[in-house]
């Protein structure tokens, strides 16, 4: 890990800890959390455990004994993780080019965030155009392949999801690589390592947080994500997110629809635990 | 046997010209410092060395062998950065173990070496430290144990002293010096700091705009500069245009400030009449009195004093008679003088060179 992290977590714990007239600063925000965001979010969560009036887990019971949730939870669950894959690896590579070989790195950043500026409904609605029957892509990819139509896939979906996060990932990995010191990887070739040895012993422990914090990003996006399998996924694919709008829009399953969202909620935040917890053993392994 | 040949090296960015057209050969062992003011091309020599950066014409020799087409990694040239540049997250142990492991020497050796380099940089006990835990001292000391460790033929020092206080640069000097001798390391060392340049160099190479001003053991480039550049970037110095009056027994007249006062040179002035006359100030003798017929004798009132520890340095305002003619000389003296004090000032012509 950096120095410059260390310096910034001293900060931090400065700020939050150390100085109590700080905490006068933060407090307009932890109220406005509170009221807004924790409040709403416990009373919602307190549905998916009470069932007439006392406190059972029937609606939990219900989820994990139907087939169609855990299909539907394992679906998030994939669609989610090739996402976060192909997002992470793009993503990276690309920041990669923009802080260390590009000769624009400002145009180029700013390429990455007009395709941000658009609506996400908007951009997913290109894509369906661009995925129906008699479509572009399906004229020009006519003499390779028999039946494009990927409209309504599980496929279309991911294209949707990486297209939205990818900024998030090549913003994060920018700031993070733009904070290494260059001379390192100088150093590390002046002393007898390759390029490719340099980017693994260095550049890439070095980077560690935007790994880690691109990642999580990418898979809590694409874990609680909407509008992409809404339109592009069709009624076989629906993600957790829809389903949960469904059950209560269309059936008023206030119950079932917390418990759901419960289950995202702790689904996320386990799988991002060891996501955490493997990428640190895999890519901090010189520091203890 | 020479180490490292620069055959007519040019290195430009752009419209900018970094290293314009040099020549030079650094000797096997040698300790050869680059110094000049920043921008002069100094570190670009240096990355040119080490395979940072491409000589856009001309050529660079190792040994006798071109190395022009070898990558940093490939090139048996190791380089100690000026902020050290050690792996933030590896221990001190493994940041010096890094080189070992990239260029495959036998693991069962790492360990011995990393001691054994430790005991020439003066540490011990400090394997298991992180960088960002030690002092300035101690990572300079590190940063230069892991180039050392690898043995290298040639031992690039980038401004390496500059950002630790004064004296702690001072027993590193001595303690570079120290590790040079013993290593035999053929060392390059750039640098802005002409007092670090003259007392650690074997040979110090003066560069300014691009250019090699003069090459040459300190004593020589100190005592005896080439031009103008060289006398006034090293230390402190007395240089004045002057016109060339004539000669009268042996020695040559000439004038200073519109030919208003004379100074005598035992030097021959080579090319034209137009000459720069120096010398240095320790060679300026300051008195209440000075013998007569002793030549480049001149009136002068003390404009300014400044106490540096170990001398004194004094600027002098010359008269001539009782007009002031616009010449000032800097002098060092060890007596006491006030300012506003008259006094005469003296400089024996054998040390006044002609430029």
């Amino acid at each position: 890990m950096s120095l410059r992290s260390y310096a910034g977590a001293d900060r931090l714990r400065s700020i939050v800890g150390g100085d109590r007239s700080s905490l006068v600063l933060l407090l307009p925000l932890v109220v406005a959390f509170t009221v807004l965001f924790v409040v709403p979010v416990g009373q919602l969560f307190s549905r998916a455990f009470v069932l007439d009036g006392t406190i059972t887990l029937a609606n939990f019971r219900e989820i994990l004994s139907t087939e169609l949730y855990i299909n539907i939870i394992l679906r998030t669950i994939r669609i989610s993780a090739l996402t976060t894959v192909i997002t992470m690896v793009s993503g990276y590579l690309l920041a990669y080019y923009i802080v260390f070989r590009s000769s624009n790195k400002r145009l180029l950043l700013l390429l990455v965030f007009v395709t941000m500026m658009v609506d996400l409904v908007i951009r997913i609605f290109g894509w369906v155009v661009a995925f129906s029957r008699g479509s572009i892509l399906e004229i020009i990819t006519s003499p390779f392949v028999d039946n494009f139509s990927i409209l309504f896939s599980e496929t279309a979906i991911v294209i949707g999801l990486v297209q939205f996060t990818l900024p998030f990932m090549i913003f994060v990995t920018v700031g993070v690589l733009s904070n290494i010191d260059n001379t390192l990887v100088e150093a590390a070739r002046d002393l007898g390592a390759t390029r490719f040895q340099a980017f693994l012993r260095l550049t890439l422990p070095l980077s560690l947080n935007a790994v880690i914090v691109g990642g999580s990003l990418v898979f809590a996006l694409s874990m609680s994500s909407f509008v992409s399998p809404q339109l592009l996924g069709g009624g076989r694919n629906r993600m957790i997110a829809n389903t949960i709008f469904s059950l209560i829009g269309n059936s008023g399953e206030w119950g079932i629809a917390a418990a759901l969202g419960f289950t995202l909620l702790v689904t996320t935040a386990g799988i991002l635990a060891v996501f955490v917890a493997v990428v640190t053993t895999l890519l901090g392994s010189d520091r203890p | 046997m020479s180490s490292i040949n620069i055959n007519s090296v040019t290195k430009e960015f752009g419209d900018l010209t970094a290293v314009n057209d040099v020549s030079y050969t650094i000797n096997d062992d040698e300790f050869f410092v680059i110094v000049g003011p920043s921008g002069c091309g100094k570190s670009t020599s240096l990355r040119l060395i080490a395979g940072f950066e491409t000589p856009t014409r001309g050529s660079i020799s190792l040994k006798g062998e071109p190395i022009d087409h070898l990558k940093p990694e490939d090139r048996d040239i190791r380089m100690v950065f000026q902020d050290y540049a050690l792996f933030p997250h590896m221990s001190v142990g493994d940041n010096i173990t890094f080189g070992l492991k990239m260029n495959n020497v036998d693991p069962d050796t790492h360990e011995s070496r990393v001691a054994d380099v430790l005991d020439l940089v003066g540490l011990s006990d400090i394997e298991e430290s992180y960088p960002e835990t030690l002092s300035g001292g101690q990572q300079q000391r590190i940063a230069l144990a892991r180039a050392l460790v690898l043995e290298p033929n040639v031992l690039l020092l980038d401004e390496p002293l500059s950002n630790l206080d004064k004296n702690l640069r001072d027993r590193m000097q001595v303690e570079l010096k120290r590790i040079q001798d013993e290593t035999g390391v053929t060392a390059i060392h750039v640098t802005h700091n002409q007092e670090e340049a003259l007392s650690l160099a074997d040979r110090v190479c003066v560069m300014n705009d691009g250019v090699i001003e003069q090459i040459g053991p300190p004593e020589e480039v100190y005592y005896r500069p080439q031009n103008r550049f060289v006398a006034e970037f090293l230390g402190d110095s007395n240089t004045f245009s002057a016109t060339v009056l004539g000669s009268d027994a042996g020695a040559t007249v000439l004038g200073v400030a519109d030919s208003s006062t004379r100074i005598t040179s035992d030097a021959t002035p080579s090319g034209g009449d137009t000459q720069t006359v120096f010398f240095r100030p320790e060679h300026v003798r300051v008195a209440e009195r000075v013998s007569e017929e002793d030549p480049n004798t001149f009136d002068a009132t003390v404009a300014s004093r400044l106490f540096t520890g170990d001398k004194i340095k004094y600027q002098v305002d010359l008269a001539e008679g009782a007009e002031d003619n616009g010449l000032t000389f800097t002098a060092f003296s060890d007596s006491q003088w006030k300012t506003g004090q008259s006094v005469r000032v003296q400089v024996p012509q054998e040390h006044v060179l002609l430029l």
